[in-house]
């Protein structure tokens, strides 16, 4: 199959939007360069690129760790070669949208852990709070710095039949894949080097110096060249690829949490060959629960005893703050578009997916009732686990589902099902649609920075909507383009 | 800066590096020497395990002493930790964690050894095949050195490198000298008639520290007992001789803060090793005794110096204690 037919194809198949191909089957202006250098290549030296991308991941090191039967398996990263392509008037858009969205969010945390002004006006509901999974009582009468909270977030972003763009969920706890987004770009210009040449394809390298520029304003006041480091759960985690990849991109120390402790003076140190080094901020990928045995899990070998106590001293600053996951919560991102009217008095700028909260019964009655045409989604399970796509579910499944709504109705929500958009894909030798959504990062401090594009992951089995690389997505270059 | 945690592991990765190329050597020049040598003089492989100081773990696992089990023991064996194999293992799950501080081509070759090593360690065992394994293995660990030398700034990390190959280079000097030529100084009284080929024997004891060259352009003339003990114990510019590893631990610790200790330790070690060296022969083994101590009080410096606490490091409560008591 050349790519003309797959013109044809997109052009008979409207039940998709297609991001590089419009429903006439001529390309979108931005992705038109591209098309036209794809076609004069073929599909054989399409693929002969491809591979030579695939062995670039290897030597590169470019790995993620996959679970399986208790197993952690190292395998490279899947990368499809041809890119996705965003106009960089709607990125613009989009840029705005999501800055909206974590001033708003942060505003919330900020609230919930202070005056809770949010409850007090009945525009969220107090029970709702006190029964939130990543609520954590120790964060109350905290405040950070800039009154941030989630300061790296990634919110992802899928696109509807009909071209509309919506935020699918908020990831402010430690969202990852950045690197990728870095690694992808690297490969990608290996691959297309005279369109990178001759387009203003928007940069995105500069990633890493942002975010060590946001970390470094996050230390205490009264320190003129703060200590950074990158707290990892450690080798055996499944983005210690990225931990090491950030921490050596910034120059800092990547820390697993037996490399620290808090002295009696409510500091934090790093243990190193000089002897104790005070840390000023730490950059954590590892959950809340885990940062601190002494107030939150017990059982914790990953976190720092005292972390907490060094933190509200405010001797250290932790990023994301503790607790700032109580936004990312599925049931708090039914009420974002509440919150930025609330604290903004804006309209949102990306519409957020309507969802249906089985807190509520008659919410709950109508997903019960509708399962057939529903994905339901467990309120606070990240990387697509326990997700239930109701129209390729067995009825088994959906007995079960239903089962568990009904046992803790809380903890679900449910969504309709989204056409998610396609683009052309190279799959064993030809190309075919696949379905894909967008990862930007937003970085949120005094400032606000929005990655150009995000990760792109791609569904690589037929008609699959699940894009998560842990259950077998692949990923695509992201080009934000002038045209 | 330097995490004490990544300290530790570097300094582990090094010493499991120069492990594995050490006994590889010692492996290669037994089994040189075993074709080199009349039959008529009585050759074992009993020595080989005397130097990797795993005797008893042997004996409790094989049945004889016979060339295939030492060699399956020394080279391929996981269960013994000093295996060449072992030691690859054991350098890489080090160096894995501290990664981010190793020159990229660095983890490349350690990684490359890896792949080779457990995937071609059942050839070894195979007298005809176990040179090229040997070869390959040594110059490997040559090569990852090499990139270290050649690429990595002369930090803490590459500094901390530096010490565990050195520490770890002087141990395996002291090891093979306690072994083969305290048994040849020994049997040199007893003369029954047979020629023992000491010249080859003592020649073999310098190749296998890679020494037998740098001997020659030294001392000219073949190589006998007194003058090769005193090369590898104290000759000032030979890589593999003791006193040149100390000097050098001595010189890196310069660059490393809160030094104090280790460097008094190496120079202890200097001091004891011109005493043995000036010693009569017959008291070579107790002498090496000392050196050994002596370059274990180095190790255990550079551990309570720079590596993290261990993590049942809890504050004992003196009350209970006295309580108990």
């Amino acid at each position: 199959m050349t790519l003309a037919d797959h013109r044809v194809l997109s052009a008979r198949h409207t039940a998709f939007w297609d991001e590089l191909i419009g429903p006439d089957g001529r390309p979108r202006p931005a992705a038109a360069p591209l098309l036209e250098l794809l076609d004069g290549l073929g599909v054989a030296e399409l693929q002969a690129r491809q591979d030579a991308a695939d062995l670039d991941m290897l030597a590169m090191g470019v790995t993620f760790t996959v679970y399986s039967d208790g197993r952690g398996i190292d395998r490279a990263w899947p990368f499809d070669v041809i890119p996705r392509v965003i106009d960089a008037a709607e990125w613009r858009r989009i840029e705005d949208g999501l800055t909206q969205r974590l001033a708003a969010l942060n505003h919330f945390i900020d609230d919930v852990y202070n005056d809770q002004r949010v409850v007090a006006d009945g525009v969220f509901p107090a029970e709702l709070l006190t029964g939130a999974a990543n609520f954590r009582p120790e964060c109350r009468g905290v405040r950070p710095k800039f009154g941030v909270w989630a300061h790296i977030s990634g919110s992802d972003l899928v696109r509807d039949a009909d071209g509309t763009v919506y935020v699918l969920e908020d990831n402010l706890r430690v969202p990852s894949g950045v690197s990728y987004l870095l690694e992808n770009r690297l490969v990608s210009k290996r691959a297309f080097p005279d369109l990178f040449a001759h387009q203003s394809i928007q940069p995105v390298d500069d990633y890493p110096d942002q975010l060590f520029r946001l970390l470094a304003s996050l230390a205490p006041e009264d320190v003129p060249d703060p200590t950074v480091a990158v707290l990892t759960p450690g080798i055996y985690n499944s983005a210690y690829f990225e931990h090491s990849f950030l921490a050596q991109r910034m120059g800092v120390a990547l820390v697993e949490g037996r490399d620290l402790f808090v002295g009696d003076d409510d500091r934090l140190y790093m243990r190193t060959v000089a002897g104790p080094r005070q840390v000023d901020v730490v950059y954590r990928r590892i959950d809340d629960l885990w940062l601190d045995p002494d107030e939150l899990d017990p059982d914790s070998t990953l976190g720092v005893p005292g972390l907490m106590r060094a933190w509200r001293a405010g001797h250290v600053a932790i990023a994301n703050a503790p607790g700032a996951g109580v936004a990312d919560d599925k049931v708090v991102y039914a009420w974002v578009p509440d919150l930025i009217r609330y604290y903004l008095d804006e309209e949102p700028i990306i519409p957020n997916v309507p969802t249906f909260r089985c807190h509520y019964e008659a919410e709950r009655r109508h997903v019960l009732a509708h399962l057939r045409e529903l994905v339901v989604k467990p309120a606070n399970e990240s990387g697509g686990y326990g997700l239930v796509i109701g129209d390729r579910a067995s009825e088994a499944d959906l007995a079960h589902v239903a089962r568990a709504i009904e046992a803790d109705p809380r903890r679900w929500v449910a969504q309709p099902i989204l056409a998610l958009s396609t683009a052309p894909t190279l799959c064993d030798g030809t190309i075919a649609r696949r379905h894909l959504d967008l990862r930007p990062f937003v970085l949120t401090g005094r400032t606000s920075y929005v990655t150009r594009g995000g990760l792109t992951r791609v569904a690589l089995q037929p008609g699959s909507l699940v894009v998560n690389s842990s259950q077998g997505g692949g990923s695509k270059d992201t080009w934000v383009v002038e045209c | 800066m330097l995490l004490s945690r990544v300290a530790e592991q570097l300094y582990w990765g090094a010493r499991y590096v120069e492990r594995a190329e050490g006994t590889a050597r010692v492996v290669a020049e037994h089994t040189h020497l075993l074709v080199d040598l009349p039959t008529s003089v009585p050759l074992t492989w009993e020595p080989l395990l005397a130097v990797t100081g795993a005797r008893a773990e042997f004996d409790a696992r094989y049945p004889s002493a016979a060339e295939r089990h030492v060699i399956a023991f020394l080279l391929a064996d996981r269960d013994n930790p000093s295996s060449v194999l072992s030691c690859i293992v054991a350098a890489r799950e080090n160096l894995r964690s501290a990664r981010e501080v190793l020159p990229r081509e660095a983890w490349q070759a350690l990684n490359d050894l890896y792949l080779y090593a457990t995937s071609h360690h059942s050839e070894a065992v195979d007298r005809p095949r176990r040179g090229r394994f040997l070869d390959k293995v040594v110059a490997e660990c040559r090569r990852f050195a090499g990139i270290l030398a050649g690429a990595m700034s002369r930090d803490e990390a590459y500094l901390m490198m530096c010490v565990g190959r050195h520490v770890e280079r002087a141990d395996m000097t002291s090891r093979v000298l306690d072994v083969r030529a305290v048994a040849l100084l020994d049997g040199a009284d007893d003369t029954d008639g047979t020629p023992r080929h000491d010249e080859v024997q003592w020649a073999a004891v310098l190749r296998s520290l890679s020494a037998l060259q740098a001997y020659h352009r030294r001392r000219r003339g073949p190589a006998t007992g007194h003058p090769t003990v005193a090369f590898l114990l104290r000759d000032p510019d030979f890589p593999g001789s003791i006193a040149h590893c100390l000097a050098e631990v001595e010189a890196l610790a310069a660059g490393l803060p809160r030094a104090e200790a280790v460097d008094m330790a190496a120079r202890s070690a200097l001091r004891t090793l011109v005493a043995v060296a000036n010693a009569p022969l017959d008291r070579l083994h107790t002498g090496l005794d000392h050196v050994q101590q002596a370059i274990a009080a180095v190790h255990d410096e550079v551990e309570a110096t720079y590596f993290p606490p261990p993590p049942e490091d809890v504050t004992v409560d003196v009350r209970s204690v006295a309580r108990t008591e």
